[in-house]
């Protein structure tokens, strides 16, 4: 026989529900009639720009360490993964950490940017924005944080611009393209060329990088929903979805030029695991990297494996080099607990080891 | 309640298809479906393009055309550009 139920419990648990059920509604209105939540709030100024890549740097009154923290994003997201929201924001804990932190944003590329190739970011616009970012810091180095595919072009950048770079951290870095699953069936073993992909304006449209990632994990969305169903009622859950939402669904063309080398170099011939890089007819030797070097990569990344990105650590000639394994996937790195419980204090007490505090007397 | 039933139901069905994914079959059926679509979209382009012209009309690919040489016209200025600008680049 069941236990009596207390009525007065009773009344509390219908009250507890229906309060949330009002909430739910009233959250449900509002996600589907308002715009989402604004991201990329942290103050910022611009300090260079060439062609669409700007370079943002990040206000500070309590600069504690040098060099600054120059961080690279991939060419297919935007560059506000790193800024959130006030409470989750990459650029934000690095800049409470005591860093001067500058963002390179690569801008959304159309036609005129088709022919941008690897050489285009690595030799042109990253020296340009480092140049602009030792400047404006009175510094004569930076340390370089890298994500996805801007690890790779930070990586390609620092071995060609070793004085630059006092510390090097890549996060996610696709190294071994025999490695990345799907990706490397439809383009390593040739069932897919570029040009299957590439539209009228030269570049891989967004919705065609958004479904690679989509198809990956296919009942991965309906599960979202499902756990936004749950969490209607609560309204940060419903806030953070919202900005989570819009960064997996808000992706930028890749660059035509840039993707052809991506699958004919770094993709088919597997150059950074065999040490084949040519950029600009030169060879680009990743054993020239010889600062101290970060290898950051998720457990459960489902976009850029494991297996694809553990090689890396080993293909630069850094002596003093360090792994930072988190426990979770691609987004985990930057945004959410994850980030917040493992990828920041690894880096920034990485970081912290790697650069000079500064001393105001 | 709903939420352990849809768990259930979800983990063994996505994990199946997520293997599903990875495979060889999977691939090569992606592969196609996107050359197919590709294809189509070219065909649907050139029969519009022609019915278009047979009116005396342009068609997108036209637009697309002076579209193209406009582009190339940019690219160039933004060479020119930045030629002019290196002798201040230099450190």
């Amino acid at each position: 026989m069941a236990p009596p139920v207390d009525p007065g419990e009773l009344l509390e648990r219908i009250r507890h529900e229906m309060q949330r059920s009002a909430l739910a509604v009233r959250n449900g209105i509002r996600y589907v009639t308002q715009d989402p939540p604004a991201v990329g709030q942290s103050s910022k100024d611009m300090v260079w720009s060439r062609d669409k890549a700007r370079l943002w740097r990040y206000s500070s009154d309590t600069v504690t360490y040098q060099p600054p923290v120059l961080i690279v994003h991939s060419l297919v997201s935007r560059s506000y993964i790193f800024d959130l929201t006030p409470t989750d924001s990459f650029v934000g804990r690095l800049r409470d950490a005591g860093f001067d932190v500058f963002l390179v944003d690569w801008g959304v590329p159309d036609e005129i940017d088709a022919g941008n190739g690897l050489e285009t970011y690595v030799d042109e616009y990253l020296p340009g924005a480092v140049r602009a970012a030792l400047r404006e810091s009175g510094s004569e180095q930076v340390s370089v944080i890298g994500y996805c595919l801007g690890a790779v072009l930070a990586c390609l950048f620092a071995a060609r611009h070793p004085d630059f770079v006092r510390n090097m951290a890549a996060m996610a870095t696709p190294a071994n393209y025999t490695d990345l699953g799907l990706f490397a069936r439809l383009f390593h073993d040739g069932r897919l060329e570029p040009d299957d992909v590439i539209d009228d304006t030269g570049n891989v449209p967004p919705d065609v990088i958004y479904n690679a990632f989509w198809v990956q994990k296919p009942t991965g969305e309906l599960a979202n929903y499902a756990g936004l169903w749950q969490n209607l009622w609560h309204d940060e859950f419903v806030e953070g979805f919202q900005r989570m939402t819009q960064w997996v669904r808000d992706h930028i063309p890749f660059p035509g030029a840039a993707f052809r080398q991506t699958i004919a170099m770094l993709c088919r011939d597997n150059a950074l695991v065999e040490g084949t890089v040519r950029l600009g007819g030169q060879r680009v030797d990743l054993t020239e990297i010889r600062c101290p070097f970060l290898n950051i990569y998720g457990a459960k990344d489902n976009i850029v494996t494991p297996d694809a990105a553990r090689p890396l650590i080993g293909l630069v000639g850094s002596d003093d080099r360090e792994e930072l394994v988190i426990p979770g996937g691609h987004a985990a790195m930057v945004t959410g607990r994850q980030a917040a419980k493992v990828t920041m204090p690894g880096i920034v007490d990485w970081l912290r080891r790697h650069s000079d505090a500064i001393t105001t007397d | 309640m709903w939420r352990r039933v849809f768990d259930a139901v979800e983990r063994p069905v996505g994990e199946t298809l997520e293997d599903l994914v990875q495979t060889d079959g999977f691939a090569d059926a992606l592969a196609l479906v996107t050359k197919l679509q590709r294809k189509s979209r070219r065909g649907f382009e050139q029969v519009t393009r022609d019915v278009l012209h047979m009116c005396n009309l342009p068609a997108a690919t036209d637009v697309k055309r002076v579209e193209a040489r406009l582009v190339h016209v940019e690219r160039r200025l933004r060479d020119v550009s930045k030629q002019l600008e290196q002798p201040d680049e230099q450190p």
